[in-house]
C-alpha cells in the first residue's frame, strides 16, 4: 500500500504509465483513505493553480494583446542587430572536429611525405661523398677552388704526421683517454684475433665493414686534424685527406680512415662526437662463407701434398716424375688460395670510414662585423622559406584531398542553408 | 553522421523571432520566479541572446520551451551566484478572483509553500504553475524524471503538513 501511496501524487498528474496506472486506480477504489487523499490532492493542485474566472481571463487576454512590451521589443531589435549565427562557421560548428582530424592528415601526410623526400637527399648526399671522396682529383679540380690536398701514404705510423695537418697532443691524448672506455664497446664487435675470448655469434663471422660520415664541425680544418688523431689512436691510419675552401662557400674536409675492426665502434663514435652528424651510412659484407671455403681448401691441398710427399720417396722412375709434376701444380694453387684468403683476412680486419667535414656556418654577433645582420636575415628568410614550402605543401594536400571533404561539406551546407523568408 | 543524420531529420529550423513572440512571456514570468523583477528582464534578455548563439545545438529533443526554460534556470542560478544571493523562487499563487470554498487560501498556501525545501518547491512551481510534465521538468533540471516524481511526492506530503493536515505515513 505504501508504493501506491508513493505514486499517487503521479497517478494524480496522469505521469504513471498504463500498468501502474491501472494498479494504482484499483487500488484507489478498494480504499476509501486512499481516495480521500486522491481528493485532498486534487484540491491543493487547483489551489495551487486555480482556473481564472472567465472574464478575468478574457481580460488577461485583451491586455496582453494590446499592451506594448518595451523589453520584448528591445529585445526583439538587438536579436535581430546581432548577427546570425549562420553561415559557413555554424555550419563548420558541429563537424569542426572532423575538419581538425582532416587538417591532421593532411599535415601527417605532408610531414611524412617531406621527412621521406629529405631522407632520399640525405641518402644521396651520403652517396654523393662516398663517391667524391673516392675521387678525389675530380674533387680537388673544382673551379674557383682554392685546394689544399695532402696525399697521405697508407699506412702511417702513430706519431707520424702527414704534411700540413699535425695532430695535437691533447687531441692524440684525448681518444687514446677513451681507448680504455672505447674497449668495452669494441669488445661486442667482430674481433678475429680474440674471438675465442668472446663466445658470440657476432665474433664467429668474418665482415668487412666500412662507413660515410658526414660531420658539421666548427672549424673544419682542426677538425681534419682530429680526425687524424682518432685514427692514429685507434692503431690506424688516414689513407686519404683533402681540405677544401671555395670563394664564398663554407670549407669542407674529407679523409678516408682505415682502423682495426675491433676499433670500429669506438672510431664511428669519436668521429659522431665531433659534431652535429649531417649523414651517416654505414656497410657491412659478411664474407665468412667464402673465408671458411678458401680454409677448407687450403687444407685439402695441404693434405694432398703430404700424401704426395709420402708417395714421392718411395716412388721411383716416371712415378716420381709425376708426382713432382703433381706435387708443383697443387703448391702453386696453395700458393694461390693463400694469398686470396690472407687479402680477405686482412680486408675483415681493417674497417674503412670515409668522414667528410662541413663548415657550420658561424653567425658572428660582433657589431664590429659587418656580416652577423646578414647572416641573421639569410637564415630568418630560409626558415621563413621552410614554413612557407610546409604551408604551401599542406595547402596541396588539402587540395588533393578535396574530392573526398568538398561534397560532403557542401552536402552539409545545403542541409543547414536558412531559407529565405 | 549521426549528427548529419539528426540535422537532415529535422524539419525545420527555429526562428529566434518566433521564439521570442511566443515564449517571451513564459520566460520572463520563470525568471521573475528565481531571481525577482529586477533581474527578470536582463536574465530573459540574455536568455533569448543564448538561444540565438545556440539553435545550431537545439536538437528537438525536447520542447522548444523546455528548451528555454532550461537555459533561463542555468542564466538564473549563474546570476544568483554572481550576485552572491540565494535564489528567491517565489512561489506566488495567482490571484484569478475565484470564490471556490472549495480551494485552500492563498496567502495559506502561499506560506506553506514558502516553508518548502527548494528542491520541494522548485519542482513544485514548474510542474504546478509553469505547467512542465515530469519529463520536461527532468530537463530543465538535469535530473532523472525517477528523482523529480520522488521530489513531487515528497513535496506534497511536506506541504499538506505544512497545511496542518495529516498525512498517513
Amino acid at each position: 500500500m505504501k508504493d501506491v501511496r508513493e505514486d499517487l501524487t503521479a497517478y494524480v498528474d496522469g505521469e504513471l504509465n498504463d500498468a501502474r496506472r491501472r494498479e494504482v486506480e484499483t487500488a484507489v477504489g478498494l480504499d476509501p483513505t486512499l481516495q480521500t487523499e486522491v481528493t485532498m490532492l486534487r484540491r491543493l493542485k487547483k489551489s495551487i493553480n486555480p482556473e481564472p474566472a472567465p472574464d478575468l481571463m478574457l481580460r488577461e487576454a485583451r491586455m496582453a494583446y494590446d499592451a506594448p512590451n518595451p523589453a520584448k521589443e528591445e529585445l526583439l531589435r538587438k536579436l535581430q542587430a546581432t548577427p546570425k549565427p549562420g553561415g559557413f562557421r555554424a555550419v563548420l560548428r558541429p563537424y569542426r572536429w572532423v575538419a581538425a582530424g582532416a587538417v591532421g592528415l593532411a599535415m601527417m601526410a605532408t610531414f611524412v611525405q617531406m621527412g621521406s623526400r629529405s631522407l632520399g637527399e640525405s641518402s644521396a648526399k651520403t652517396n654523393e661523398v662516398s663517391d667524391r671522396t673516392a675521387s678525389s682529383p675530380a674533387f680537388a679540380g673544382a673551379p674557383e677552388t682554392e685546394m689544399a690536398k695532402m696525399e697521405v701514404g697508407a699506412p702511417a705510423a702513430p706519431g707520424e704526421s702527414a704534411q700540413g695537418v699535425v695532430p695535437t697532443d691533447a687531441d692524440s691524448k684525448n681518444y687514446a683517454a677513451e681507448e680504455s672506455d672505447g674497449q668495452a664497446r669494441v669488445a661486442k664487435r667482430p674481433a678475429p684475433s680474440s674471438a675465442a675470448d668472446i663466445p658470440t655469434l657476432r665474433n664467429e663471422r668474418e665482415v668487412i665493414q666500412s662507413a660515410n660520415i658526414g660531420v658539421a664541425v666548427p672549424d673544419a680544418y682542426k677538425g681534419l686534424n682530429q680526425v687524424e688523431a682518432i685514427a692514429l689512436s685507434k692503431g690506424g691510419y688516414l689513407e686519404n685527406k683533402s681540405f677544401n675552401r671555395s670563394d664564398g662557400g663554407m670549407p669542407t674536409a674529407s679523409a678516408i680512415l682505415k682502423v682495426p675492426s675491433a676499433k670500429y665502434d669506438v672510431a664511428m663514435q669519436n668521429l659522431r662526437d665531433l659534431g652535429e652528424v649531417r649523414e651517416e651510412s654505414q656497410q657491412a659484407d659478411d664474407v665468412t662463407k667464402a673465408a671458411v671455403a678458401f680454409r677448407a681448401e687450403i687444407d685439402q691441398l695441404k693434405r694432398k701434398i703430404n700424401a704426395l710427399d709420402a708417395r714421392l720417396r718411395t716412388a721411383r722412375g716416371s712415378e716420381a716424375r709425376e708426382i713432382r709434376w703433381r706435387l708443383t701444380e697443387l703448391q702453386g694453387q696453395l700458393t694461390s688460395q693463400q694469398v686470396v684468403s690472407k687479402r680477405l683476412a686482412a680486408e675483415t680486419a681493417i674497417s674503412t670510414i670515409a668522414v667528410t667535414l662541413y663548415e657550420k656556418d658561424k653567425i658572428k654577433l660582433d657589431p664590429a662585423n659587418a656580416n652577423w645582420s646578414e647572416n641573421v636575415w639569410n637564415q630568418a628568410t630560409n626558415n621563413f622559406g621552410v614554413a612557407g614550402r610546409m604551408l604551401g605543401a599542406v595547402a596541396v594536400n588539402i587540395l588533393v584531398f578535396s574530392p573526398i571533404w568538398l561534397p560532403f561539406l557542401i552536402v552539409v551546407w545545403l542541409r543547414n542553408r536558412t531559407p529565405k523568408a | 553522421m549521426k549528427v548529419l543524420a539528426a540535422r537532415m531529420a529535422k524539419p525545420q529550423k527555429l526562428d529566434i523571432t518566433d521564439l521570442v513572440n511566443e515564449f517571451y512571456e513564459d520566460v520572463v514570468a520563470f525568471c521573475r520566479r528565481r531571481v525577482g523583477e529586477d533581474q527578470a528582464a536582463d536574465v530573459t534578455q540574455e536568455t533569448f541572446l543564448v538561444a540565438q548563439r545556440s539553435l545550431g545545438k537545439f536538437r528537438g529533443q525536447s520542447s522548444p520551451r523546455t528548451w528555454l526554460l532550461g537555459i533561463a534556470h542555468n542564466l538564473c542560478r549563474e546570476t544568483c551566484r554572481k550576485l552572491g544571493k540565494d535564489r528567491i523562487l517565489a512561489a506566488e499563487i495567482p490571484d484569478v478572483g475565484t470564490t471556490d470554498p472549495d480551494l485552500v487560501d492563498r496567502i495559506v498556501l502561499e506560506e506553506a509553500m514558502g516553508r518548502l525545501s527548494e528542491d520541494h518547491r522548485e519542482v513544485v512551481i514548474l510542474h504546478e504553475l509553469e505547467g512542465l510534465t515530469y519529463e520536461e521538468i527532468a530537463r530543465v533540471l538535469n535530473a532523472p524524471v525517477g528523482t523529480i516524481k520522488s521530489r513531487l511526492h515528497h513535496a506534497f506530503v511536506h506541504l499538506r503538513r505544512n497545511l496542518g493536515v495529516s498525512v498517513p505515513a
